[in-house]
């Protein structure tokens, strides 16, 4: 798979595309989230230490708490993301794409803890590294992936100022094609973008095949008449 | 139909759908109508029909993005966990939890050999020879283990307040139910991990009692523990259980892909592994409000003990019943 893409056939016959988060994105979220439970756990044992004995036993169980059940509480009650993963942009979902809930979070957890051997999460970087989706082994034992939160719109492209019928009749995938390349052009350098509009060369005679004028014919197949 | 003819059509619904997602992440559906809500179905189904077509048609990377995003917001929300939290924890305690037990049985039984038969062994070890009890436990952790138990200790002295209680709960539970989870995911590593856990606490347990008894404590240990052993030790076994059911699906998938036999087992053993949590909580209730009274004499805590390991036998008997009315 060349794209971090996975595709997941819905009840309604269509296939949704999630996009996979990567060992790095995972790995900040987990450092952040690491840090917000430590600054946590000291600021209680400070506040808890004031209470004798009583305090102790709150703390312990809030440690206990917050060890094992952070994730889980944040996963199941807060649309699937710890504030890590939230500043990350990433959520945990089923793999079939619907929001995790309860036996799933609690094993992701629980496993979790294998993930942190030998050391430093090794072995759930490697899993993860290896795994096509990007699992790590709590992710494979609970049927979960951490994917991408798509919030923001793409920008918009810059409207093309001619447009004109392409000279020869197009095939459905061809037609695709010149779409596919006007929509890249801001993203392609001036001398990208005329290397790729020569191989249309050929067909389409050496004036027509301008990046313009490919932009051009494009605009007109999207439908601005 | 070009891209821009789509666009226009269909530019309503999509709008509409994304208003009514607004309106439920800003936690507004209140003060949407019924009707509106109702028409949450039919939005995303068609708009699910409209991502299906711009791929098939080709309408290009940023508009199938569009709708794709879209979908899957209304897909995430559709689909969300259901509520109510209450009422299934009152069921996993009676159905999910002694069900899932009752179908394991097996390795119920491998885990608790897994745990008493190490037991036994150190216990006769340092049964017969007191000195032996130092293959297995440092001369430090013998000393506090005799002084815990003395009679009259100041830890079991009727100053011990309520306060310490607490102390002491918490630590048992952080204590206890860590080694549990543990006990559980190292079920992962093909069994192993478990069964290391299972038979390492075996043997310091044996050990521990034998040189108890050795010392002439036993009146004091046991009249302590017997409140909270049922739970406490069958929570540990069953913990082991969970962590072997893993490894099982690890080693011998069956007829299933690896990856899915081992989530199908996740779903099986983690609700094993959080009645054994539940049990273990209650057990560091008992150990730390109960056991360590004073004021109780030792025969109604032996009574207690009798009856909290009937309690626990008849509890997952039930879910024999529950196994077969499901079957």
């Amino acid at each position: 798979m060349i794209d971090s893409l996975r595709q997941v056939e819905t009840p309604e016959g269509v296939e949704l595309v999630l996009r996979v988060a990567g060992p790095t994105a995972r790995a900040q979220a987990w450092l952040l989230d690491g840090v917000i439970k430590i600054a946590v756990l000291t600021a209680l044992s400070i506040a808890l230490g004031a209470l004798g004995e009583l305090g102790r036993g709150a703390f312990l169980l809030a440690l206990f708490v917050v060890f094992w059940f952070y994730s889980v509480l944040f996963e199941v009650l807060w649309d699937g993301a710890t504030p890590g993963k939230r500043s990350m942009g990433l959520r945990v979902v089923h793999d079939d794409g619907t929001p995790v809930g309860w036996p799933a979070a609690v094993i992701r957890s629980l496993v979790g803890f294998v993930d942190l051997f030998p050391g430093c999460a090794t072995a759930g970087l490697v899993t993860m590294t290896l795994h096509p989706d990007f699992k790590r082994l709590g992710d494979i034992a609970a049927g979960t992936v951490v994917v991408y939160v798509d919030r923001r719109r793409r920008a918009r492209h810059a409207e093309p100022e001619a447009c004109a019928a392409p000279p020869v009749p197009l095939l459905p995938d061809e037609q695709g094609a010149l779409v596919a390349f006007a929509e890249r052009l801001p993203t392609l350098s001036s001398a990208r973008a005329r290397e790729l509009a020569a191989i249309l060369e050929p067909v389409l005679g050496r004036r027509e095949s301008s990046v313009r004028g490919l932009a051009a014919y494009a605009a007109w197949i999207t439908g601005r008449r | 139909m070009t891209r821009e003819t789509f666009r226009e059509t269909h530019r309503a619904t999509w709008d509409a759908l994304r208003e009514l997602l607004d309106a439920f992440d800003a936690r507004r559906e209140r003060r949407l109508t019924p009707l509106e809500i109702a028409r949450f179905d039919a939005l995303y189904r068609r708009v699910c029909q409209h991502l299906a077509l711009a791929r098939q048609r080709l309408y290009g990377a940023d508009l199938v993005e569009e709708l794709n995003a879209l979908a899957l917001r209304a897909h995430h929300r559709l689909y969300g966990p259901k509520r109510g939290h209450a009422a299934s924890v009152v069921r996993f305690l009676t159905h999910e939890f002694p069900g899932a037990v009752a179908r394991h049985v097996g390795a119920v039984a491998i885990a608790a050999l897994a745990f008493v038969v190490p037991t036994l062994v150190s216990a006769t070890l340092v049964g017969s020879d007191g000195d032996r009890v130092t293959w297995f436990l440092s001369p430090d952790t013998v000393r506090s283990f005799e002084e815990m138990y003395e009679p009259g200790a100041g830890f079991r002295s009727r100053e011990r307040r309520s306060s310490t209680d607490v102390a002491m709960f918490g630590f048992y539970v952080w204590n206890n139910v860590s080694i549990a989870f543990r006990t559980y995911a190292g079920g992962l590593a093909a069994g192993v991990g478990s069964l290391f856990v299972l038979a390492f606490n075996g043997v310091y347990l044996g050990a521990v009692g034998a040189h108890i008894v050795n010392a002439g404590l036993s009146g004091t240990f046991f009249s302590f523990v017997s409140g909270h052993a049922a739970l406490e030790l069958t929570a540990i076994a069953l913990a082991g259980a969970a962590g072997l059911l893993l490894g099982k699906a690890v080693i011998a998938p069956g007829r299933l892909g690896r990856s899915h036999a081992v989530r199908l087992a996740g779903r099986e053993s983690v609700r094993i592994a959080i009645g054994a949590f539940a049990m273990l909580v209650g057990a560091a209730c008992v150990e730390a409000f109960w056991s360590a009274s004073e004021s109780v004499p030792p025969s109604v805590k032996y009574a207690v003990g009798a009856l909290m390991w009937v309690a626990v036998f008849a509890y997952l008997a039930h879910g024999r019943r529950v196994a077969r009315n499901e079957r």
